[in-house]
């Protein structure tokens, strides 16, 4: 029996099984490499090999060959000490790392400029972190039990978990409901084909909800079935509505487009200008002779298509609408109520949209009018055509303001390039001659030009046909063929006033007939251009905001994991209890516990499934971190972070400044390196990663083995002989 | 040590010393301004002088001249000059370029990249799939979104799922997103699995990304600024009764003077100015606004030179705008030198524990040295003439054989001198630069050993893995540029101890190994152990002991600088792995042979079986292992190469040893 087990002690001391660990090792290290590169995953291949208990077995395996081979050779010689001393050396590395494995701390340390922290977590752990309002435990998944420990009426087990899942935030939408704080859950409908005659009718408070890819066209659908069109005056009009949509960014610039008598406007339905209706056949002459406002049944429209994008979409009671994106997992706001434990909300602030047309003209002349009032009242010079105005509104005891405004309102109503109705008569000696002779020419000349263009004929064909001497300044000006843009009529008309003004003295005169009087102050007007449309000031009306309210919660979904480990979010189902109440949660692991704590049993508890996290005896505080680049270049040179670290046990300070290679050391051991900063842009506010660490064994094994192994290697290989 | 070096170059080289050359900032890194123009021409011609066939079409016979011409001319009079290099076949097939040809003109890539619409789209299309497919898959996508911005090339560029095709949702500005269309399909039926999907397509969508930059970057650049902008915006200002103040005031905030002189061209940036940064010549043409006199000047000195300097040097640099001849950039070369020559040395960015300063002449005039003369190629040739002679004469004339190679060896630690010299740093900080230290050590290894053993093997042998290496290092891909380490292996003296020990094994374990394969040549030429060969065997013995003893300590000290700098000792990290699978092989064979379980032979079959162990350790970790989704540009073809060594080195051994066993057993 001695016998065999002196065998067995030789055996494992023995070269022979040496070699045998030394070569399973080896193998074993090469399927994990070529694993981890297939699968670009460290934790894979650990699964398989590092970490697997053969693998261990064999590092124990090592571990006594080692010390047995040693131990085999008592008593021992002078040409022992060679093989002693570097086995020796080998035995302390071995027996470092074991200790620093099972002992030491290894940890990851998020902090954000001008935060702290001194607690630190271990990335590949997974626990429970619970707490209430006066206590907070960090509970291992495969230890629910402990939870009694710091929470004695409180029960948890594990009901289910799956290795990886994805996380959704649900806001307005959850399901087949709607809902808003404050209001009862509303229904969402599921809908594909946005021209169905469908029988949905939208409830008194005017929300409605769909679950559908067809966005653009089912929001054009739900507006164009609750709008009306009033036109003063009554004449029979065409429209069509221009969504102008993006899935992207919202409304960009939808409009209506409406076509009665030949003639064609549209009015914007987002923006500033909503509503104004805009003459786009005959811009020149001013409004068109009709007015058009909408009716709309006031809607807030949430459509949610099949990859969980919410698109909101609000519709005015006089047609405005409004619209908003929110892209899922991305949220615009977050409340949370009593620090999430009565739950957390997502908010939605949008513009009430009550303003008419009517209330925006109607604001636009009346800071006209304030402004006219207010120039006068500061005595500021009026332009030559106003001046004349006033004076003849003194003489005849009219006020100016309204007078000069109702008849530019009046002028822009009327679809004529000159206005034909004067209220007092004006002095029009005092203007200075070649001025009055421009008028006439103007007045003579501008009711032709405007039957021809109204005929959809090209003015310029006109001047040229009378020989118009500067025609061809005209046509260098225009960048289209004929016939002209209409967008360049107006211009072109400014350029040609200027022409005649510049020229007058050279035109023959005109006989100065009454027929011709009433259009001179507009044609007076024109040469200043001062139009109604240049002049009318842009209001800028503030409305209120509204703003909704809707509880947000998750959705979780279970998902194929992945060969790559570390990408993996495992999910996992709790069933908890307490004394008076049960209840059902899931969570996805949240990988840097920086996430929200979800609250359960009726907001007594926060919940979130987190990395382990301990408490370390410093408190680092990041005053500033850098990325300092090479000249020229956005190739880092150096990664710098200015610390504040605080012994918590004697509240002592040091600053310092650590960079990559260049770390702090306290003076019992707790090591602390810069990982990483992020973002890398020069002004962001920057986070960086610390590793912190603490080996106990590092000084009284772990180096002094690597000195020894060296030292050893060398006598052996080059000194035996010369001992022995 | 520098003025050392200086002397030894002097020696050596009397003639071939260059001219005092100019400082210039390229890449993060202040070079002369000669080594600038060379890189700079390689990225676009992958070529660093021009090829005489071509002098004529580019109005230029060197880099340096087209680089000066075209700061002063911009791009345009060069639109037709084949200036960019193309070889990737599916590139050019792409574009509907010649197949033959290599090289192509801008005109020929601007028609073809967003003239044509077709060949537009069958390059943006698959580019755009390829990164949509990349960051729908890359886990920061938690969601699982399936409506993507791809901010990484074209922020405002969306791009959605639906059901199994891409389509554009929306579009940016920008000349190759325009023939792009709303509810375009990028990618229809795309493949089951994406992931193999992404690396057939990465090579294309990497060359057609370097493209697309490489002309974007040939496009902008442009001839020296005109200042008509800030003169016509001046004239309203100064009719409008405003103050001086005010104008100036005013000025500034439309024209920012420091954004004018940033973005006064992307060429020369040859100006010094604060805080290391440097500033493109083109910025001398600029004019501000002065409150004094109320009008246009002449842009005042925004340089580190000092002022009269500076004034001469713009006098210097107008003279030249107007006639570009070769006198003119001499006279102002010479100032720019007069200026730098007050900088050298002098440090221009703190960081914490370290300083950058600007690099001595010497040291630029060194760089210019090294781009100029085909060192590596010299260095080939002294070794092989070395190995010739030797062959010839060794049995009269061992002596010298060995002085031949101790020349080379010479000249090959010149090499690495240069290296150091320059880059202030140990030449192991990347692919390249072990490449020539590896077969330095074993030349090293070679000679040493054979001034103990006086064996002719060990110098041919180490003649041989010199030329075999540094031939690899010419026909491989590895760029040979002298540029910045990376900020994570800017360290402590340890780790740089660390890597030479190790990387330093390597050039043992090749020596060894050749000698392995001379060894069983030998023996199966004569077909049994002659003394000789016994003599091999030991020398084998002595250079694997060398090598275990630098690659053992060597690993470890790498585990106690990853201990001090990360907090871990060791994580088996492939390279990690990869150092201990060699540690391990080493060590069997080591203690096979002392405890007789293997002799001369095995000891012999040993060393090559390391070597290929230890070649991957090198090579395979970094380019086979490493072709995971984190490393491109490694090995056009590499892989093949590397496999093949392996494959002939397997048949090798196996040729050699059977027939022995054979021939045991019928024995």
């Amino acid at each position: 029996m001695m016998k065999y087990l002196k065998n067995f002690y030789h055996f494992l001391g023995g070269v022979s099984f040496a070699i045998f660990l030394i070569s399973s090792v080896t193998l074993f290290v090469i399927v994990g490499t070529f694993l981890e590169s297939k699968t670009d995953s460290h934790r894979y291949a650990a699964l398989y090999t590092y970490n697997h208990p053969l693998f261990a077995l064999l590092l124990w395996g090592f571990f006594i060959n080692i010390l047995f081979s040693s131990l085999r050779r008592w008593p021992f010689k002078c040409r022992h000490i060679p093989f002693l001393i570097t086995h020796t050396g080998l035995l302390m590395i071995l027996g470092g790392v074991l200790i620093k494995h099972y002992y030491g701390i290894q940890g990851s340390m998020g902090i954000i400029e001008g935060s702290g922290s001194h607690e630190i977590f271990y990335p590949e752990s997974y626990v429970l972190s619970i707490e209430n309002q006066n206590s907070k435990a960090y509970i291992d998944l495969k230890s629910l039990g402990d939870v009694k420990a710091v929470f004695p009426e409180l029960k948890v087990g594990l009901a289910g978990h799956t290795p990886h899942s994805s996380e959704i935030f649900e806001s307005w939408i959850k399901g087949n409901q709607g809902f808003i704080y404050g209001f009862p859950p509303f229904e969402v409908y599921q809908v594909s084909d946005p021209n169905l005659p469908f029988s949905v009718t939208t409830p008194d408070w005017n929300i409605i909800a769909f679950q559908s890819d067809q966005v653009e066209d089912l929001a054009k659908s739900i507006y164009l079935r609750h709008l009306e069109l009033d036109v003063t005056p009554n004449i029979p009009v065409n429209y069509s509505l221009d969504f102008d949509f993006s899935l992207v960014e919202g409304f960009l610039e939808p409009k209506l487009v409406i076509q009665a008598q030949n003639e064609t406007m549209y009015l914007p339905l987002y923006g500033s200008e909503a509503l104004i209706n805009k003459n786009i056949s005959t811009p020149y002459l001013g409004s068109l002779p009709f007015t058009v406002d909408l009716k709309q049944k006031p809607i807030l429209l949430f459509i949610q298509d099949h990859q969980n994008d919410l698109y909101f979409f609000a519709f005015g009671r006089h047609g405005e609408v409004y619209s908003n994106v929110f892209r899922s997992n991305a949220l615009t706001s977050l409340m949370s109520y009593d620090n999430g434990y009565l739950g957390y909300a997502t908010q939605l602030k949008f513009p009430c949209l009550s303003q008419s047309r009517w209330d925006k003209e109607q604001a636009s002349i009346h800071l006209l009018r304030n402004s006219l009032d207010e120039g006068i009242k500061e005595g500021s010079p009026l332009s030559p055509p106003l001046e004349l105005l006033r004076r003849a509104c003194e003489k005849n005891q009219l006020n100016f303001t309204e007078t000069c405004i109702a008849y530019l309102a009046d002028w822009n109503r009327s679809h004529q390039l000159l206005h034909s109705k004067i209220i007092p008569e004006m002095d029009w000696d005092a203007l200075p001659e070649n001025e009055l002779k421009t008028c006439y020419w103007m007045a003579v000349l501008f009711p032709e030009i405007q039957s021809h263009l109204i005929q959809g004929k090209d003015f310029l064909e006109l001047l040229q046909e009378r020989e118009w001497p500067l025609v061809e300044q005209l046509q260098a000006l225009r960048q289209s063929t004929a016939p002209c843009n209409i967008e360049e009529i107006g211009p072109l008309l400014t350029a040609f006033t200027y022409q005649l003004h510049s020229i007058s003295a050279q035109l023959p005169s005109i006989n100065p007939s009454e027929e011709l009087k009433p259009l001179l102050f507009a044609a007076y007007l024109r040469l200043y251009n001062i139009t109604y449309d240049v002049i009318q000031p842009q209001p800028t009306l503030t409305s209120n905001l509204i703003e909704l309210e809707c509880p947000l919660t998750t959705r979780h979904q279970k998902e194929t994991p992945s060969e790559k480990l570390e990408d993996n979010l495992p999910m996992i189902t709790l069933a908890l209890a307490d004394e008076s109440s049960k209840d059902i949660r899931t969570l996805t692991y949240d990988r840097y516990g920086r996430g929200l704590k979800w609250p359960i049993l009726n907001g007594k508890y926060l919940l979130r499934f987190q990395p382990k996290y301990i408490s370390i005896p410093y408190h680092v505080r990041l005053h500033h971190a850098r990325q300092i680049n090479y000249s020229n270049s956005s190739q880092p040179y150096s990664f710098e972070s200015d610390l504040i670290i605080t012994d918590r046990r004697d509240h002592s300070s040091v600053e310092k400044t650590i960079s990559m290679n260049h770390v702090h050391e306290t003076w019992d051991g707790y090591r602390f390196y810069l990982a990483s900063i992020t973002p890398p842009t020069e002004n962001a506010v920057k986070q960086i990663q610390i590793v912190v660490n603490h080996d106990p064994a590092k000084y009284i094994l772990t180096y002094p083995g690597a000195i020894i192994l060296t030292i050893g290697i060398i006598l052996l290989f080059w000194l035996k002989k010369d001992l022995s | 040590m520098k003025r050392f070096l200086l002397l030894l170059l002097m020696i050596i080289f009397p003639k071939l010393l260059p001219a005092l050359e100019t400082a210039s900032a390229y890449k993060g890194r202040i070079r002369p301004t000669e080594a600038y123009a060379r890189l700079w021409l390689y990225d676009f011609y992958h070529n660093q002088s021009i090829k005489p066939k071509h002098a004529q079409a580019f109005q230029a016979t060197s880099a340096q001249e087209l680089l000066w011409k075209m700061n002063f001319l911009g791009h345009s009079p060069w639109d037709k000059a084949p200036l960019f290099w193309i070889h990737y076949a599916k590139l050019k097939q792409i574009l509907g370029l010649t197949q033959s040809e290599d090289y192509f003109s801008y005109n020929q890539l601007s028609q073809a990249l967003y003239g044509d619409k077709e060949s537009n789209l069958r390059l943006v299309k698959p580019l755009l799939a390829y990164q949509f497919i990349k960051a729908y898959l890359d886990p920061t996508n938690r969601s699982r979104s399936e409506k993507i911005e791809l901010t990484s090339i074209a922020p405002g560029l969306w791009l959605k799922w639906v059901d199994n095709n891409i389509i554009v949702i929306a579009i940016p500005q920008g000349v190759f997103w325009k023939f792009l269309k709303p509810e375009m399909v990028i990618l229809s039926n795309a493949p089951k699995q994406l992931s193999s999907y992404l690396n057939e397509q990465r090579m294309i969508t990497e060359e057609a990304l370097t493209l697309i930059s490489l002309i974007q970057q040939y496009e902008a650049i442009a001839p020296p600024p005109t200042n008509a902008l800030l003169s016509t915006q001046l004239l309203p200002l100064q009719h409008s009764k405003q103050s001086p103040k005010e104008i100036a005031l005013s000025l500034e905030s439309q024209f920012p003077l420091r954004e004018r002189i940033e973005k006064s061209g992307p060429l020369l940036k040859i100006l010094p100015g604060a805080r290391g940064e440097w500033y493109p010549l083109n910025a001398l043409h600029l004019q501000t606004y002065d409150a004094k006199q109320n009008t246009l000047v002449a842009i005042p000195n925004f340089t580190l030179f000092s002022d009269e300097l500076f004034v001469e040097i713009r006098h210097a640099y107008l003279a030249l705008k107007n006639d570009l001849s070769e006198d003119n950039i001499e006279n102002l070369k010479h100032l720019l030198q007069k200026g730098y020559e007050a900088l050298e040395g002098k440090p221009y960015k703190q960081a914490t524990n370290k300083t950058l300063v600007y690099p001595s002449i010497t040291q630029l005039q060194a760089e210019k040295f090294y781009y100029q003369y085909p060192l590596i190629e010299i260095a080939i040739v002294l070794y092989a003439m070395g190995l010739v002679v030797g062959a010839l004469t060794y049995a009269k004339h061992p002596n010298l054989t060995f002085t031949l190679l101790l020349i080379a060896f010479v000249f090959h630690s010149l090499i690495l001198c240069l290296r150091c010299f320059i880059l202030q740093r140990p030449p192991v900080s990347n692919m390249f630069e072990t490449v020539i230290y590896v077969p330095w050590i074993a030349v090293l290894t070679g000679l040493l050993l054979w001034l103990k053993y006086r064996n002719s093997t060990l110098l041919f042998s180490a003649a041989f893995s010199a030329i075999a290496l540094l031939l690899l290092l010419k026909v491989s891909y590895l760029s040979a540029n002298l540029e910045n380490v990376q900020a994570v292996l800017d360290s402590q003296y340890w780790l740089l101890v660390h890597v030479l020990m190790v990387v330093g094994s390597y050039g043992a374990f090749i020596l060894s190994g050749i000698i392995g394969h001379c060894y069983l040549l030998s023996y199966w030429k004569h077909n049994k152990e002659t003394e000789e060969n016994k003599f091999l065997s030991k020398i084998i013995l002595q250079s694997l002991y060398f090598g275990v003893a630098l690659l053992i300590p060597g690993t470890i000290l790498g585990g106690v600088w990853a201990a001090e700098s990360w907090g871990r000792f060791w994580d088996w990290d492939p390279k990690e792995s990869w150092a201990f699978i060699s540690c391990c092989t080493y060590l069997i064979g080591i203690h096979a042979y002392r405890f007789h379980y293997i002799h001369h032979f095995g000891l012999a079959l040993c060393s090559i079986i390391g070597l290929m162990i230890i070649s991957f350790t090198w090579y395979g970790v970094n380019y086979i292992l490493g072709t995971g989704l984190h490393s491109y540009g490694f090995g056009f073809g590499g892989e093949i190469y590397y496999y093949g060594y392996l494959l002939i080195e397997v048949l090798f051994l196996s040729f050699l040893s059977i027939p022995k066993r054979i021939q045991k057993l019928g024995v």
